[in-house]
């Protein structure tokens, strides 16, 4: 499963509340990053891969949890973004949640990192990637 | 017991929702101003309207 050794620590500092509020995936530090790599998942990836990553603000409203519509549940966390018409036009091929609008690995924290070949975004559509995570015991 | 098993993400899903621009309204306009009407049609601040051209959801879970 794509969690990250960094997203693990994290959450450890969740519990002692040694965390700070700027590492927190709210509706203002969590960005949803996007990318054209198709390189292997490692938990020691604490970025996506690609020299071109796009990161981008949530919309409005989320993320959700439990709200009964994109999150059906209480351990489900659902992000969304929109990438407009001239933003991240190239092959969407790996995607990620970070507390951090940094694409550097030395910054914020990676929760997760998925891969999947989503095709070439073309200058004439926006996409909406909406990433729900379902965390479990 | 594996170690997935243990883990603390059961599963991730991606949906990826595409939208055509339709060619009226401000040119010049970014269309960073999306809002989604009652009807669920996108549309922008400039005019544009959004229309959903697809949608495809992946999954991935712990036992994969």
């Amino acid at each position: 499963m794509p969690l990250t050794q960094s997203m693990r620590d994290l959450l450890a500092k969740f519990t002692t509340t040694e965390d700070s509020t700027s590492e927190r995936f709210g509706s203002t530090g969590a960005w949803v990053h996007v990318g054209s790599s198709t390189a292997a998942f490692s938990s020691t990836m604490n970025s996506l891969q690609s020299t071109g990553v796009v990161m981008k603000a949530l919309d409005s409203g989320y993320p959700k949890r439990n709200d009964g519509t994109e999150s059906t549940a209480a351990n489900i966390l659902a992000y969304r973004a929109t990438y407009t018409t001239s933003e991240a036009v190239f092959d969407w091929n790996e995607f990620g949640m970070k507390n951090s609008s940094s694409t550097a690995t030395g910054t914020g924290t990676l929760f997760q990192r998925l891969l999947s070949t989503e095709g070439s975004k073309p200058n004439t559509q926006t996409w909406q990637p909406t990433i729900k995570i379902t965390l479990t015991t | 017991m594996s170690l997935d098993a243990l883990g603390c993400i059961a599963k991730v899903e991606l949906t990826l929702r595409t939208y055509d621009v339709l060619e009226s309204g401000d040119p010049a306009c970014p269309h960073l101003h999306l809002w989604t009407d009652a009807t669920e049609t996108q549309r922008c601040a400039c005019g544009r309207t959004v229309v959903l051209a697809s949608e495809r959801t992946v999954i991935e879970s712990a036992s994969e």
